[in-house]
């Protein structure tokens, strides 16, 4: 387990070194032009912005022009471009992303590329990306000035976020295919994730925690081949918005969804309903009205919320959920920072690694503990089944019945009979977890009508308050009887049981007293295997919900067995 | 004879108590049956018997308790149980014999045979000799016996410590269940043959035993030439 998380861990850490050492590099072989201003448009004055220009501070997500909401429907950007020595030499071009619907790219004065037709009337959509190749006359080593016209009309309403990048194509080939294949082996791990954990459904009583994580699991696989296909450098932006925007946000609402239900269902959170319902209603909201970045951030805190809900109530695997939610969340923000491409991706494989490696451990001890409780339930039958062949039974039964032919034959046939039928009722039931208390209370009588004959003795069971239908483990109460005749009636002529049933606040409790003498004797109590055979049964019958007590009351001995009812 | 039947379950100690009438016939003088561990012990206070038949299983007790007093007492005793697999365990503490249930006639009749005849041995040797001392059984080891000294009605141990411990039983009871290697010299002395030295003659059928620690011990005329065989 160490081995595998310290493997995790040095993968992350360098992902995230190599990542942020390009970041760092001295003269970097692709820059994202930032620093962007803005005016409406209308002119195509160039110069360095002053206090009597109309130029402006660019920031995407907050401009606006004159009042209006959103992006400026038709505005100028402009930007300062340094070229170095080293850069120059190399063919370099513009990679713009994003500047939807369409625009005009000019360089140093001189129009780049037409992307689709202007408005605002008339106005075309252009494609989401432009690649721009620039001449060794224009990509010169020294100052530049790149200006954007962009007009929005189609688009107005929609979040706003264009990139340009200027760099090398060698470059840009080799990050287009570390993406690529970056994101196919998310894809493959998720898609091979989401086929186990669909079989994990399916083979293990259909736990639907295993199916929402499937479903997790599938959904970002889906949506990150869609944002293959929106990203391909054809798509317009018509097709962008649709399958990058619309469907990964109605994705990324439906993935968490999922996410929070397994988390609920799997880590058995109390009030599950509520938290489905509430983080359902938030999901419905947020897509109308929330950014998806501010969406993610409060989604987040209610995902470490109930991983740390799940700590406190010491559920199992909730360590590694949490850990797991962590993750995610630090390696999205990685991927925010532009340390790590496809952070938030990396942060989901993540999570699902670990979950896979708690959730195989949950199965491997869940199985153990199932082989474990098969092979008590055999036990249980085999002790029940020896309990009528051990020698001590059968060799003084057989030896009372040699006695019995000779002196009194009519009772030798009355016990041989008792006899077959204890033996035909105890392996009709030994099989059973629970019988009925009616079939319960025939193999006690017929067992007090063998040991009456044994004994010469007369013992009678009484009961009080029974239904006859209720459900008991095979041979409790007989194993109780036996222990009550073996270690109190040695110099009785008669013996006395009462099995007695009284409801309690939450549950039943039976009470089965006998006459006998084994509280006068004062011997010690010792928990023979009897005793050890009863509470073996309430155990697997009722898990945690029984009580025995075993005392010495005034007039005998008496044993308690409260059946508690599972609490809500 | 008197005997004692230790058994809880009251057909079967009619059964043994049968049998017993059946196969002792006039010989049988006393036959008393206790269904419990303390009512026998009670009993055995102040009653003197000559064989005990005991079960093991007593109202769910440990009938080994009383089998260790038992063996220590001036009385054989046969035990008579269903759990065959202590059969062992009973014979290294010197009962005569282990009768399995269901008891048939025959095999108690074997049974008894072996309390006339102290040629049919038990069939295991006893392991342990136990004693009496202060209201307490003790265990001796059987290897720790070096020779067996008759005192009456009962017998003096002669430990290689060179201590002594006073058993309850006869020198006669006590040859019964003794190992093979335990062998009678003389009227009032029984010897470990391993430990014996040499065997010397002083003429005039006057004859003694050095034993590997030096001690002489006399040697019965009578069983001179059947020790002399024995040790070759």
């Amino acid at each position: 387990m160490g081995r595998f998380l310290l493997f995790c861990g040095l993968l992350l850490f360098g992902l995230g070194i190599r990542q942020a050492a390009r970041a760092q590099a001295p003269a970097p072989p692709t820059q994202r032009l930032t620093s962007w201003w803005w005016k409406p448009a209308g002119t195509t004055e160039f110069g360095r912005p002053d206090a009597a220009s109309p130029w402006r501070p660019a920031y995407w997500c907050n401009t606006a022009v004159d009042g209006q909401p959103g992006p400026a429907r038709q505005l100028w950007l402009r930007t300062r471009v340094t070229i170095s020595e080293a850069q120059s030499r190399t063919p370099m071009l513009l990679v713009l992303r994003g500047w939807s619907t369409a625009s005009e790219v000019y360089w140093d004065g001189q129009l780049l590329q037409r992307n689709g037709r202007l408005g605002p009337q008339g106005e075309q959509p252009g494609r989401w990306h432009q690649q721009l190749p620039l001449t060794p006359a224009q990509a010169q080593a020294g100052a530049h000035t790149l200006l954007v016209r962009v007009s929005n009309q189609h688009f107005a309403d929609r979040p706003w976020q264009p990139v340009a990048t200027l760099t090398t194509w060698p470059r840009l080939l080799a990050q287009q295919q570390q993406e690529t294949s970056s994101a196919t082996l998310i894809i493959g791990i998720l898609g091979a994730s989401a086929l186990f954990c669909g079989l994990l459904y399916v083979g293990f009583a259909r736990q639907r925690s295993y199916l929402f994580l499937s479903a997790y699991c599938g959904l970002h696989a889906l949506k990150i081949y869609g944002g293959l296909r929106g990203a391909a450098p054809d798509a317009s932006v018509a097709e962008y918005f649709l399958l990058v925007h619309d469907v990964s946000y109605l994705a990324l609402l439906a993935n968490n969804l999922c996410l929070l239900a397994f988390l609920v269902l799997e880590l058995r959170l109390p009030r599950a309903r509520w938290w489905l319902t509430g983080a359902l209603v938030f999901s419905g909201a947020a897509y109308g009205w929330l950014p998806v970045s501010f969406y993610f951030v409060v989604f987040t805190v209610v995902l470490v919320a109930a991983g740390l809900l799940a700590v406190r109530l010491r559920r199992e695997v909730s360590r590694w959920a949490l850990a797991g939610i962590v993750g995610l969340t630090g390696l999205t923000f990685l991927g925010y920072l532009w340390l790590l491409p496809l952070g938030y991706y990396w942060g989901i494989v993540c999570f699902i690694g670990l979950m896979a490696f708690a959730l195989g451990r949950q199965l491997v001890q869940r199985h153990r503990a199932q082989q474990q409780a098969q092979l008590r339930s055999a036990r249980l039958e085999n002790e029940l089944l020896r309990k009528n062949i051990q020698p001590h039974f059968l060799l003084n039964t057989l030896m009372s019945l040699q006695e019995l032919i000779e002196e009194n034959p009519r009772q030798a046939n009355q016990l041989i009979d008792a006899l077959a039928a204890e033996f035909e009722l105890v392996s009709s039931i030994a099989e059973e977890k629970l019988i009925s208390i009616e079939d319960e209370l025939q193999i006690c009588r017929t067992h007090l009508q063998i040991m009456g004959f044994r004994r010469q003795s007369e013992f009678v069971l009484e009961t009080r308050g029974l239904l006859g239908t209720e459900q008991v483990p095979p041979a409790t109460f007989h194993t109780l009887i036996e222990n009550g005749l073996t270690h109190g009636y040695a110099q009785r002529g008669t013996g006395r049981f009462v099995l007695t049933k009284e409801p309690l606040g939450r549950g039943v409790r039976y009470r089965l007293f006998n006459d006998s003498d084994a509280a006068a004797c004062g011997r010690p109590v010792v928990e023979g295997t009897g005793s050890r055979y009863v509470k073996m049964r309430l155990e697997e019958s009722f898990p945690g919900a029984w009580r025995l007590r075993s005392a010495p009351v005034s007039d005998g001995w008496a044993v308690e067995i409260d059946l508690l009812a599972p609490s809500q | 004879m008197r005997v004692l039947i230790v058994e809880d379950e009251a057909l079967v100690a009619s059964r043994l108590a049968r049998l017993l009438r059946a196969a002792l016939g006039e010989r049988l003088s006393s036959v008393v049956v206790q269904p419990s561990l303390e009512s026998a012990q009670f009993f055995l206070q102040d009653t003197p018997i000559d064989l005990l038949l005991l079960d093991l299983n007593l109202n769910g007790q440990d009938g080994f308790a009383l089998l260790q007093q038992a063996v220590a007492g001036s009385f054989h005793t046969i035990v008579v149980s269903a759990n065959k697999q202590r059969a062992i365990e009973a014979f290294d503490y010197g009962v005569l014999d282990f009768v399995g249930k269901p008891v048939t006639a025959e095999r108690l009749q074997k049974a008894l045979a072996r309390f006339d005849h102290r040629e049919l041995r038990a069939a295991a040797p006893l392991k342990y000799l136990a004693v009496r001392r202060r209201q307490a059984i003790r265990l001796l080891d059987i290897a720790e016996v070096l020779f067996i000294k008759g005192a009456g009605i009962y017998s003096e141990l002669h430990l290689r410590n060179g201590s002594v411990e006073l058993h309850d039983k006869s020198l006669q009871r006590l040859q019964a269940v003794l190992p093979p290697d335990f062998q009678r010299v003389h009227k009032s002395y029984i010897v470990r043959l391993v430990d014996v030295r040499q065997l010397l003659s002083h003429g005039s059928s006057k004859y003694e035993l050095e034993l590997l620690s030096g001690t002489l011990l006399p040697v019965g005329r009578e069983r001179y030439k059947e020790l002399k065989q024995a040790l070759g």
